[in-house]
């Protein structure tokens, strides 16, 4: 498994500033060459820190660790390597597509100005733009292709987004919460684009994101953050009907599906969660969890094991699976 | 009986920009009404006209033509005097919790302002116990009133924005998007207390949210919202389970979809 | 204050000690002078500094010490009056400008563009040669040709804060517009003004000081700073101390103010920056 993956993240961590706190603890995974992987969490979880960082992308932070695309170390590469792998190899989209433009700027010179850079010229770069434009389903794309980003709408925008992630025909998409600032209907259409794209190109795709929603219907793996750490490792089709941890069967627990409208309340879970600063001893989700036993409160964080399909980070995953069904 | 909160024909129209002449209409012809105990969801995307609704009906925006009915007055045309009165009974809450609180109030001035005005309390220690009350209502605590905003999180703010509104005993409360911007499941949290601000103290509600699963969760009825007009109504169920129309339909898939299990 | 806990740098300690020093002495310094500022001694003309005159004295015998210390209270006090003034000349205008909009915004701006025009510099010289120079009248030319500054920008202050979502928020509780002016709406857009303000006691200690340099402000005998240092230019060259101790005063209060000034806005600036709204 470890040699096909492109990318490979080991004990990756990561502090802000001066502070000690670590906003990523630590965290291992992998991505598989083709597959799609959704890292799930709330804020503070560390999942945006965690991505950003492996591209360099963090500003005023101490990283950490390893993370090898295609066996090239990329933290603590200099910017001559992450140059090469951010844009071209590595795609990223982001959440707020109208910061992500520039306003100035037309959009088929934003797209076309990686291209440009890696020594095209500039007729074949804006045709290449034209194509994107096309494949990502922007109407009437030889026009628009000299519209500003003010132009379009949300939903386009971000469509534009992918087309300039895209354009240098990455091996990897990596989406941070692509389709929080959009509406409803918009975000199916921008997930299923990207998903198709992928499946087109044969890229692996990572979507960061808060949504449970999202992860159910677009990933093939997840991973869930809390508080820094990886609390489970799943796949879409055994993450829903059975967790592999209490944190994220209490996420299930509280979204109100169009399902679940009998019930009087919402199951919660309490508290908040930790300040990066202050957190419990021994495992970090025990003060919110109905599962704790004594063990939980001491010592380290647990560490991420193997379990059935997946990993857990639950040292009472026994206890919890049984008492869930 | 007259419905608690009614809205005729209610139309608005925002100027495009600063050089252009051309008008969006963010509201084209409403008619909604809500009914004393009743919690009314409002359903639409962003530029429905959902927002532009709430703001009009709270008079915190003016119309252009149409009639606005609060407990059988007609408040279309009243004053910011005229209203004073009845911004005891009509509260709202705001969508973005890190800017409906004055950063530079403390939690118990932020509560007390509405007290004082509307309670017609002054006697200092009755004022804090009143505040007491409704932050543990609210789930907050004692210490918590002399904290700043800044202090607190994103879900606390919004516990502390909904105990300003409640502080002054409300009968009607207008939400706007109270939830979005938070957490799942802190999100869940406020829910909750919302729904039991329903249950069991009977405030009537009009809820806000481009979320289906959270107005079918707080809601008796729904309206559905596009491009400045209604274009569905009815109990949750019914619209969410056969809706009439196509673009309800297409919300729905769109959001079983992101949200199936 | 709550700033004091975050001076970092020695220099920023000693430049809000050296300020606070200042406002000290503009208090108090005529009760601690050794001797009369107005006083003239012929007999001890251009005496270098000693034991008795600490400044030593300048052209006409008076003890440069002790002018140096009325001095203080004069340049400080003046200094306040022109930024007390202009602040609440343009605060006015500001927020009745940037809460009306409409026309009357337009006429309010247009008028504070038109004061813009004046240079402090001819103002004072034109006031000099109409009214007499004096103290007063750079006062007076300062306050003429400061206030737009304030008001355009306590304007933009108050209209990027008017919408935000609490001030509607206490519209929505009914709260009447001078309450909401007074506690919402003000606290929370006028903490640039502040640091504003703090930056420009030491520009507008410059400027008083210029101008009674140059002859069109305070007038000898007055112990005013900068009209000392043109009396005593003649002769810098056998009696540097009636030029330097002043010139000193001056510099030193205007960069601890300067930094003073720099300390609010870096406090300020992070929860600015930060917007929380």
């Amino acid at each position: 498994m470890q040699n096909s993956n492109i990318l490979e993240v080991e004990s990756l961590a990561v502090r802000f500033g001066e502070s000690r706190a670590r906003a990523v603890d630590e965290i291992s995974f992998g991505l598989a060459k083709g597959e799609t992987l959704g890292i799930a969490g709330e804020s503070g979880s560390g999942k945006t820190a965690s991505i950003l960082s492996i591209l360099g992308l963090l500003q005023r932070a101490t990283v950490k660790g390893s993370a090898k695309f295609e066996g090239r170390e990329l933290i603590g590469a200099d910017n001559k390597l992450l140059n090469e792998i951010r844009g071209k190899r590595i795609g990223l989209v982001l959440q707020d597509p109208f910061a992500a433009l520039d306003p100035v700027k037309t959009v088929g010179h934003q797209i076309s100005e990686g291209l440009r850079a890696s020594g095209w010229s500039k007729k074949r770069a804006m045709k290449h733009a034209i194509h994107l434009l096309e494949e990502v389903g922007v109407p009437s794309a030889s026009q628009r292709v000299n519209a500003y980003p003010h132009q379009f709408s949300g939903g386009m925008r971000q469509r534009v987004v992918i087309a300039m992630a895209l354009a240098q025909d990455p091996d990897v998409l990596i989406a941070d919460e692509p389709t929080t600032a959009l509406d409803v209907r918009i975000q199916k259409q921008v997930l299923d684009l990207m998903k198709q794209q992928c499946e087109n190109r044969g890229m692996s795709l990572v979507i960061i994101t808060h949504d449970l929603g999202v992860i159910s219907n677009y990933t093939d793996r997840i991973i869930i953050m809390y508080a820094g750490k990886i609390v489970e490792e799943s796949n879409r089709l055994k993450l829903f009907d059975q967790p592999l941890h209490p944190y994220t069967q209490g996420l299930l627990d509280c979204l109100p599906n169009l399902g679940n409208s009998e019930n009087e309340y919402l199951k919660t879970i309490g508290g908040q969660p930790p300040i990066p600063g202050k957190l419990p001893s021994g495992c970090r989700y025990h003060p919110r969890c109905s599962f704790t036993e004594p063990v939980c409160t001491q010592g380290d964080n647990p560490q991420l094991v193997p379990v059935k399909w997946g990993r857990s980070a639950c040292i009472q995953l026994e206890k919890f699976l049984r008492e869930s069904q | 009986m007259a419905a608690l909160v009614e809205t005729r024909g209610l139309t608005k129209r925002f100027s495009q920009g600063f050089f252009s002449s051309q008008k969006t209409t963010a509201l084209d012809d409403v008619t909604i009404s809500i009914e004393s105990g009743e919690t009314v969801g409002l359903v639409g995307e962003s530029g429905s006209g959902k927002s532009t609704l709430a703001l009009s009906i709270a008079r915190l925006l003016q119309v252009d033509s149409g009639q606005i009915f609060f407990d059988g007055d007609d408040i279309t045309g009243f004053t910011a005097n005229q209203m004073r009165p009845l911004r005891k009974a009509l509260q709202f809450v705001f969508q973005d919790p890190y800017s409906s609180l004055n950063p530079r109030m403390s939690v118990k001035g932020i509560l007390s302002e509405g007290i004082r005005l509307h309670r017609g309390l002054s006697n200092k220690s009755e004022i804090e116990n009143e505040i007491v009350n409704v932050l543990t209502t609210v789930g907050l605590g004692k210490d918590d009133m002399r904290k700043h905003p800044k202090e607190f999180s994103g879900g606390q703010r919004q516990r502390i924005a909904i105990a300003r509104a409640l502080a002054v005993e409300p009968r009607f409360l207008i939400c706007d998007e109270p939830v979005s911007a938070l957490d799942m499941s802190i999100q869940a949290q406020i829910l909750n207390l919302l729904k039991m601000l329903k249950i069991e103290k009977n405030i009537s509600m009009l809820f806000i949210s481009h979320d289906l699963a959270v107005v079918n969760f707080l809601c008796d009825r729904a309206y559905v919202m596009n491009a400045g007009k209604i274009v569905e109504q009815g109990g949750v169920d019914d619209i969410f389970n056969s809706p009439k129309e196509q673009y309800t339909q297409d919300l729905i898939s769109a959001s079983l979809l992101a949200k199936s299990n | 204050m709550k700033f004091l806990r975050y001076m970092g740098s020695p220099l920023e300690i000693a430049a809000v000690g050296f300020a606070a020093l200042m406002v000290l002495l503009a208090i108090i310094g005529p009760l601690i002078a050794p001797h009369d500022p107005y006083e003239v001694d012929f007999f001890n003309r251009f005496l270098p500094p000693s034991t008795e005159y600490f400044f030593g004295t300048d052209a006409t015998g008076r003890d440069v010490f002790s002018r140096v210390l009325y001095g203080a209270r004069l340049t400080l006090a003046s200094a306040l009056v022109v930024i007390v003034i202009v602040a609440l000349i343009g605060i006015i205008i500001g927020v009745v400008s940037a809460l009306s909009g409409g026309l009357v915004d337009d006429v309010l701006m247009r008028f504070t563009d038109i004061w813009l025009a004046f240079p402090p510099l001819v103002l004072a010289m034109g006031f000099a040669a109409a009214f007499g120079a004096g103290i007063n009248a750079a006062i007076l030319a300062l306050i003429i040709t400061w206030w737009p500054g304030y008001a355009r920008l306590t304007r933009a202050l108050i209209v990027e804060t008017k919408d935000k979502d609490f001030i509607v928020a206490a519209k929505a509780m009914g709260i009447g517009k001078i309450r909401t002016i007074i506690f919402h709406l003000i606290p929370n857009s006028l903490d640039v003004l502040f640091v504003q303000l703090t930056l420009d006691v030491a520009a507008v200690i410059l400027v008083i000081s210029g101008l009674s340099f140059i002859g069109v402000g305070a007038q000898i005998p007055l112990a005013e700073w900068g009209a000392m240092i043109a009396d005593g230019r003649s002769a810098m060259s056998r009696a540097w101390w009636v030029v330097f101790f002043p010139g000193l005063a001056i510099l030193l209060t205007a960069v601890s103010f300067n930094l003073v000034g720099d300390i609010l806005r870096r406090e300020l600036d992070p929860a600015l920056r930060r917007r929380e709204f």
